[in-house]
């Protein structure tokens, strides 16, 4: 059996790995400037990160060499596997107050990373499966628990920004598998009228949508009812739920949306990101010269927050280029899911894709205020093995996906 | 081919939203980096911008007249809050305190390796002179503050504290658990009685301020685009405590005795004195307890911190005969009327061993008023052989016992009523024997009670069979005035015939004011008294003295338990305790302004 036959090596996706690399190198500079501050025992960070970066690359080739089809075998198996260790995880001690990882030594490694790779496989191959195309909603069913139980679990970790990712993957596999708008449309409401009720004019306003919805979707009287009804019900539910809660839990649900409330901790570190960003003007202050950095106003500022870093040393300038890179791995990424040899195939290099499309936008507008504090690494760049790993697999499964799209 | 189906439009609806949002992140750059960099550059090169916190006032507790027993003072601390070159700012200002800078650059040292970031509070409660000293040589002292902070204070001492409980620093681990909901490093946490029970109302929320420091970290001025958040005080606690009542039982204490008294409303269950000896002094934590301070409160052999009333569990010892008396009416094994098999002759063989009664002369043949007027043991232990083991644990539990009442301070015990497994878990198959049920029916041997339970369970009987769920907390009231949390009634009514329950109550008549009852100690000229007396046996040392009882027998405003350490017999030292506690509540209620919610300040 050949995983790779050396003519093959022509159809390797040669500038997505070549970007992909140079991200991964910024984000070896980039930590190594982050941890040069008084704080002690982190300025030797960039050494690990580079050790990071090597294992990222070796399990990149390992995932490229990988014939897809043996994803499309396992895809049961590694999903078991990461949900046991995503209940595992939560059994373990807790490391800062949470049940986010496994603790070994000085290694820290993060289960949710991998599910998130596990479900977009296990959701791929159950949304390609011809056997289940016949089955209606019972598809789209099976999908949603398939995603609902990883994202709940990491949902208790507590760990709110990772679990997002996990609904995002299943609207966007839906999407991708021609799932008809309305349906879409129809899954999400339910989480929109839940956001919607904070006002009534603003719920009013949705339920209007709804019905215009119905309409535009030319929806049977006898799904637009019951869906009405499920849509008023969580309004009228949701409230009651909000009451219930404890007065620190609605308030973390607050600050979540919006950080400003808690100016001494979320809003501290968002506007202490911002002045970082911003004062970095049009070419920022030169590297190692950032002294948002240097005094330590930055909280995470060599992991989740290593972009405000970016913005404070290399300006619009160097944000702008790092965007590009970005936007040229998604870019890639769709165009290889598109020309995939079967749905499968298709399916998973999307999903993945879609994983890195939301882990940039959450992190950078996270760093640049406009988005919640998620505590969602920056693909590539964030300092941790868990995440440099992970991205660099997930890539390494795309370029796969790329390298076969003529093997018959 | 590739995802499937005509996917044009859906790529093109793709690309839109990815060119939307990444599109939308530029502009948000661009107008940080381009158009507002100006703005940015100069809060970064004025630099620092750093939230300093308002302290909050903690909700103040009164009893029930609106005598205020725990409040907060200012107090001020000297804090570190600059990270670079602070040995020498903190040499100087131990130097003007007259206080020794080893100690206090290990203070920083310490908490600087566990969190580099957080202020370090060096002093605390310093004295005007000490603020004065501090404040005129600031100029000298880079990093180095005043703060405000606010202290608990306990004007009555010791007095009380085992209902008040304490407040001191939040200790490492609890920080890490608690920092989400709003506290900081080395805020005052309630550890102990109603500061810890009712801590998530009685604290406020933190305010803060922003302000500019310097690159010494000396205060510039605040910033006006950056309004401060204002702190919120915490909620008052009002209680059922008369603090009057409280501090005359605490007078009923000699200084060396060891125990404690539970005094509350029958039918209500509102606590109206509860003392617990020996006590402490809250006050001693509020400036941060000194280690020695602390070795000799938790070294004490006597533990003056764990409240008695609540968590120390005795034998209850006759005082017990009333459930064994109540189970075995509504059992229908007796009447009030019946005489038992064998009169006392100072004892009895059970089996092959001898069960002596408390009077070694005998009481001779005695009906059941009588058995418990004089208290005779060898009626109750021919009782219990007929009740058995199970039969006494299933009424025990009935009325009220081995489970902890629901009081509102923390860490209150259950008890405990043994059943038959639980000695066949313990000593083996074939250990229940008539000889065990004998001992539990004069409450002695394995079953164990608080001091509350047992006040409860009298209350409940004076109320002739009303069961009322003790609490501290009457209502608890925010700074405007606008009440957050009022005292829930919780009632239920014992599972036994009101007859029965009279017959037990003119008993308990008979023990105090009946010319050979064994509580005549706690009889009162005033008022007609009914409860019973009590010696739990102690195989540490001398026996502990109990006494139960409530006033008037009619129709009860007052039941008292009062259990004195190794004081012998439950007549000479418990039953005066609880006889001149009713009496001093009868008087108090007679002279205006009588109890009531209603005229707080």
């Amino acid at each position: 059996m050949r995983f790779l036959a050396f003519q093959q090596i022509r159809d390797l996706d040669l500038r997505l790995l070549a970007t992909v690399l140079i991200l991964g190198i910024i984000g070896v500079v980039m930590v190594y400037s982050a941890t040069q501050t008084e704080q002690p025992g982190v300025s030797g960070l960039w050494q690990k990160q580079v050790l990071w970066l090597i294992l990222g690359l070796i399990s990149l080739a390992i995932f490229t060499a990988l014939p897809f089809r043996y994803l499309h075998a396992l895809a049961w198996p590694i999903y078991i596997g990461s949900l046991a260790l995503l209940i595992l995880v939560l059994m373990a001690p807790a490391a800062a107050n949470t049940h986010r990882w496994f603790v070994i030594g000085s290694i820290q490694l993060q289960p949710s990373e991998m599910a998130k790779i596990a479900t977009v496989i296990i959701l791929a191959r159950l949304l390609s499966s011809r056997e289940w195309k016949r089955r209606g909603w019972v598809r789209i069913a099976a999908a949603a628990v398939l995603s609902l139980l990883p994202m709940g679990l990491v949902l208790v970790e507590p760990d709110l920004g990772t679990s997002l990712i996990f609904s995002m993957i299943f609207f966007s596999l839906l999407y991708w598998n021609q799932v008809p708008l309305s349906t879409l449309f129809y899954l999400i409401s339910p989480l929109a009228s839940m956001l919607a009720v904070v006002s009534m004019p603003s719920w009013i306003v949705f339920m209007l949508i709804l019905t215009a919805a119905f309409r535009f979707f030319k929806t049977e009287f006898k799904t637009a009812v019951p869906l009405f009804i499920m849509n008023a019900a969580i309004g009228s539910l949701a409230p009651i739920i909000w009451h219930g809660l404890k007065e620190y839990q609605r308030r973390r649900i607050m600050i979540f949306v919006n950080p400003g409330l808690d100016p001494k901790g979320a809003g501290w570190h968002v506007l202490q990101s911002k002045i970082a960003i911003g004062s970095g003007g049009l070419l920022g202050r030169g590297f190692l010269q950032g002294t948002q950095k240097k005094l330590s106003f930055l909280p995470a500022q060599h992991t989740d927050f290593i972009f405000s870093t970016i913005g404070e040393e290399f300006g619009f300038l160097g944000c702008l280029i790092v965007l590009l890179l970005f936007a040229w791995v998604i870019y890639s990424g769709f165009a290889i899911a598109q020309r995939a040899r079967n749905e499968f195939a298709g399916l998973t290099a999307a999903g993945l894709t879609t994983i890195l499309l939301f882990q940039v936008v959450l992190n950078i507008g996270m760093t640049l205020g406009v988005l919640p504090v998620t505590g969602i690494p920056l693909p590539f760049l964030s300092y941790g093995g868990s995440s440099v790993i992970t991205m660099m697999s997930l890539v390494g499964i795309i370029m796969g996906i790329g390298l076969r799209r003529y093997e018959y | 081919m590739g995802i499937g189906g005509d996917i044009k439009q859906r790529s093109l609806i793709a690309i839109f939203l990815c060119l939307v949002a990444i599109g939308a992140l530029l502009v948000r750059l661009g107008q940080l980096q381009i158009v507002e960099a100006g703005y940015y550059r100069e809060l970064s090169a004025r630099n620092r911008v750093k939230p300093i916190s308002i302290p909050f006032p903690r909700g103040r507790i009164m009893d029930r007249r609106g005598t205020v027993i725990a409040e907060s003072r200012p107090g001020y601390a000297l804090v570190l809050f600059s990270s670079d070159d602070w040995r020498e700012g903190v040499r100087k200002a131990a130097k003007l305190l007259g206080l020794d800078s080893l100690t206090m650059e290990a203070t920083v040292r310490q908490q600087r390796a566990l969190y580099p970031k957080s202020p370090v509070k060096l002093v605390r409660d310093l004295s005007p002179v000490q603020v004065a000293r501090i404040e005129e040589n600031l100029a000298e002292l880079p990093g180095l503050r005043i703060e405000y902070e606010a202290l608990r204070d306990a004007p009555y001492g010791s007095r009380g504290s085992h209902i008040i409980g304490y407040v001191s620093e939040i200790g490492r681990r609890e920080w890490e658990r608690l920092r989400e909901r709003g506290y900081s490093f080395g805020d005052g946490i309630g550890k102990a009685g109603l500061e810890r029970y009712y801590e998530e109302i009685l604290r406020g929320a933190d305010g803060y301020q922003f302000v500019e420091v310097d690159a010494h970290g000396r205060i510039i001025g605040g910033i006006p685009e950056m309004p401060e958040v204002a702190p919120v005080p915490g909620v008052d606690l009002c209680l059922t405590v008369d603090w009057r009542l409280q501090e005359y039982v605490e007078s009923l204490f000699d200084p060396d005795l060891t125990g404690a008294a539970v005094a509350l409303e029958p039918g209500t269950g509102r606590v109206l004195a509860l003392v617990s000896r020996p006590n402490f002094d809250p006050n001693q934590f509020s400036g941060g307890i000194s280690l020695r301070d602390w070795l000799r409160l938790s070294q004490d052999p006597k533990f003056p911190l764990w409240d008695r009333a609540i968590r120390s569990q005795y034998p209850p010892g006759s005082t017990f005969k009333v459930v064994t008396a109540l189970a075995a009416l509504a059992e229908s094994l007796i009447t009030p009327q019946s005489h038992m098999r064998q009169s006392c002759h100072g004892g009895i063989r059970i089996g092959n061993r001898f069960f002596g009664c408390w009077r070694k002369g005998g009481h001779g043949s005695l009906d059941l008023t009588q058995a418990l007027v004089q208290s005779c043991d060898v009626y109750f232990y021919q009782l219990g052989m007929m009740l058995g083991v199970e039969g006494i644990e299933r009424w025990a539990r009935k009325l009220g016992l081995a489970r902890a009442t629901g009081f509102d301070l923390p860490q209150e015990v259950e008890g405990l009523v043994p059943s038959p497994e639980w000695y066949e878990k313990r000593w083996g198959k074939g250990a229940v024997t008539g000889g065990i049920a004998a001992n539990l029916a004069i409450g002695q041997g394995e079953i164990l009670v608080t001091p509350l339970q047992m006040a409860a369970l009298y209350a409940a009987v004076g109320k002739r069979g009303l069961w009322a769920r003790p609490h501290l907390l009457l209502e608890a009231r925010r700074w405007d005035g606008n009440i957050v949390r009022q005292e829930e009634l919780d009632t239920f009514r014992l599972p036994i015939p009101e007859h029965h329950l009279e017959a037990v109550v003119q008993a308990l008549v008979g023990v105090v004011n009946d010319p050979g009852g064994t509580g005549g100690a706690a009889r009162s000229a005033e008022v007609v008294v009914a409860g019973k007396t009590g010696t739990a046996q102690n195989p540490h040392g001398r026996d502990h003295s109990w006494f139960v009882g409530f006033a008037p027998a009619q129709d009860p405003v007052i039941a008292v338990a009062a259990v004195v350490e190794n004081a012998g017999h439950g007549s000479a030292v418990a039953a005066p305790i609880v006889g001149k506690t009713i009496e001093a509540y009868m008087r108090l209620m007679d002279s205006p302004p009588a109890f009531s919610g209603e005229n707080r300040p």
